[in-house]
């Protein structure tokens, strides 16, 4: 649906895009993750024609987006971190506006907004003058203006910034529910808000592309494998030669807990070999009792900053 | 582009600027028109026409400095930026709506004409030329003011730059004759606004003048898409 070949911004020396290169396919849900100052926006601003690239291109449905701007914009609804709405206007009169420049049908603009205000609910605020709302009712003005003319592909940069929690949850619940329709590119520095919707990851650090997988490939690229996390109530020197034993074990490490009188280990196992239940009997006939094993799984806060740091 | 200018022209009367304009034009041209033409018994509308000018230099960049340089502020430039419409489609919009504005209050001069009619005679050609001329010499204004207010953001300054472009372009004529002597005082003299829009208070639609205007606004047109072309890449 999209795709970005070598997609540059240059500012003198400073590059705050460098050589993007990524596919965006029909029904994803893609997370563009780094820090601020990464390229997160300017990527977005490039991907939807806002900015022209220093070099490289961005084509949407084949389409150029600077070759042939109109014909590509018109598969895109983009929400930028700051929405942007005129203050002047009532919420049906900016709905109004953006069905107007999306060439919407005249005779079904009317229930165009009303899907798009249900959707986003804003029902009530809708013959309200923007300049009286909030931020959190601006950023659904926004996005609703975003989604007038049902456009295939949504880009939302840091949609729920600024917001209160409860604003927040509601952004996410209505992502959940767009990405039935849509193919949706989402940005933000919040990992929990990207691991709840998002079905693959883009990571940018210093403008460049370090990370392009799933949550969970990225989890096992960067997880170590096969890993377990023990916490036995023993001491070092009881428990290691206990787990060493047991069949299957490819590494050990063991180091004092900060709980009283146990040993933290992690075990990492061979290829496809579980040692959940070897562990838990070979403990127990030790009298060094298990109080805690889980998968040793980085979580994706660990990978973000490794991968950024 | 119906869109933007739609927007646009709703605008211009959502946020009183639209109303302001139209009442102090209409208030200093039925002034200058009463004291000038029916007070003084003067039945020339040409000299109501030579005062008018000096007001709209002032008015229009009032009207053109808002037109991207409070877009660039409130950050929607973006948001014309990332739908299906062309640069030169918003930038045709705009000028279009705030010629309209104007062409509203001129539209109401029209008055003024039908009244000297009404006491003495009038030369039809004449109000032809000199509205003509009039709705010329604004459409460039505008489209100099609209340039000059895609390249900053800050709609005062914006103003300010749009009337000292404005009133030089009208004193390169004064410049050209008493200043700058020989063939270079004629090529200033041409570039002058003044010097092409005399011919139309006569009456005389000279092919030259009609060129010169139009040529100059679809220039400052030009360069306000290229400002656009320029922002975005900012």
């Amino acid at each position: 649906m999209l795709t970005a070949t070598n997609l540059t911004k240059q500012y003198g020396s400073l590059v705050s895009a460098d050589s993007l290169n990524f596919t965006i396919e029909k029904g994803e849900v893609v997370g563009l993750l780094g820090a601020n100052g990464a390229g997160k926006s300017t990527t977005m601003n490039m991907i939807t024609g806002c900015m022209p690239p220093s070099s490289g291109t961005v084509t949407v449905f084949g389409q150029d987006i600077h070759e042939e701007p109109i014909s590509a914009k018109r598969h895109i609804g983009y929400l930028p971190e700051i929405p942007p709405v005129y203050t002047d206007m009532t919420v049906t009169e900016q709905l109004m506006f953006a069905c107007a420049l999306r060439a919407v049908e005249k005779s079904v603009r009317k229930s165009e907004i009303d899907r798009v205000c249900e959707l986003v609910n804003i029902g009530d605020m809708r013959r309200r003058m923007i300049k009286q709302l909030s931020k959190g009712y601006r950023q659904r003005v926004g996005m609703a203006q975003a989604l007038v003319g049902s456009p295939e592909l949504l880009i939302l940069d840091e949609p729920t910034a600024g917001l209160d929690p409860k604003q927040i949850i509601d952004i996410r619940q209505l992502i959940l529910k767009l990405k039935e329709r849509h193919t949706i590119i989402l940005s933000s520095h919040i990992l929990a808000e990207i691991t709840s919707v998002c079905t693959r990851l883009l990571i940018m650090k210093g403008g460049k592309l370090v990370a392009d997988s799933t949550p969970e490939q990225l989890g096992n690229a960067h997880g170590g494998g096969n890993q377990l996390e023990l916490r036995v109530r023993g001491s070092a020197e009881a428990v290691r030669p206990v787990i060493a034993a047991i069949p299957g074990i490819a590494e050990l490490q063991v180091e004092e807990s900060p709980e009283p009188g146990c040993v933290d280990v992690l075990v990492t196992a061979g290829e496809g070999i579980d040692l959940r239940e070897a562990l838990f009997f070979a403990l127990a006939a030790a009298s060094c009792p298990a109080v805690m094993m889980k998968p040793a799984k980085p979580t994706l806060e660990e990978i973000f900053i490794k991968l950024t740091a | 582009m119906s869109a933007i200018y739609l927007k646009e022209l709703r605008s211009y009367f959502t946020s009183m600027i639209g109303y302001i304009y139209l009442s102090v034009f209409l208030l200093i041209g039925g002034f200058i028109f009463t004291t000038g033409n029916l007070l003084s018994q003067n039945g020339d509308i040409k000299s109501w026409f030579a005062s008018i000018f000096s007001v709209l230099i002032f008015l229009v960049p009032i009207l053109t400095m808002r037109l991207f340089s409070e877009e660039r502020k409130m950050r929607t430039l973006q948001l014309l930026f990332t739908m299906p419409v062309s640069l030169g489609e918003i930038v045709f919009g705009k000028f279009l709506a705030t010629l309209t504005v104007l062409g509203m209050g001129l539209a109401v001069t029209l008055l003024y004409p039908l009244i000297l009619a009404f006491f003495g005679s009038v030369e039809a050609m004449v109000v032809v030329g000199n509205y003509l001329g009039m709705s010329l010499l604004v459409s460039t204004c505008i489209a100099i003011g609209m340039f000059i207010s895609a390249l900053t953001e800050n709609q005062i300054i914006a103003a300010v730059v749009t009337y000292s472009v404005l009133l030089g372009l009208w004193l390169l004529d004064t410049a050209g004759q008493n200043l700058i002597k020989g063939s270079l005082g004629e090529v200033v003299r041409y570039l002058s606004l003044t010097t092409h829009y005399s011919e139309f208070t006569y009456g005389i639609l000279n092919p030259a003048d009609l060129v010169y205007y139009l040529t100059l606004t679809a220039l400052f047109l030009f360069f306000s898409v290229l400002a656009l072309e320029g922002r975005k890449s900012a």
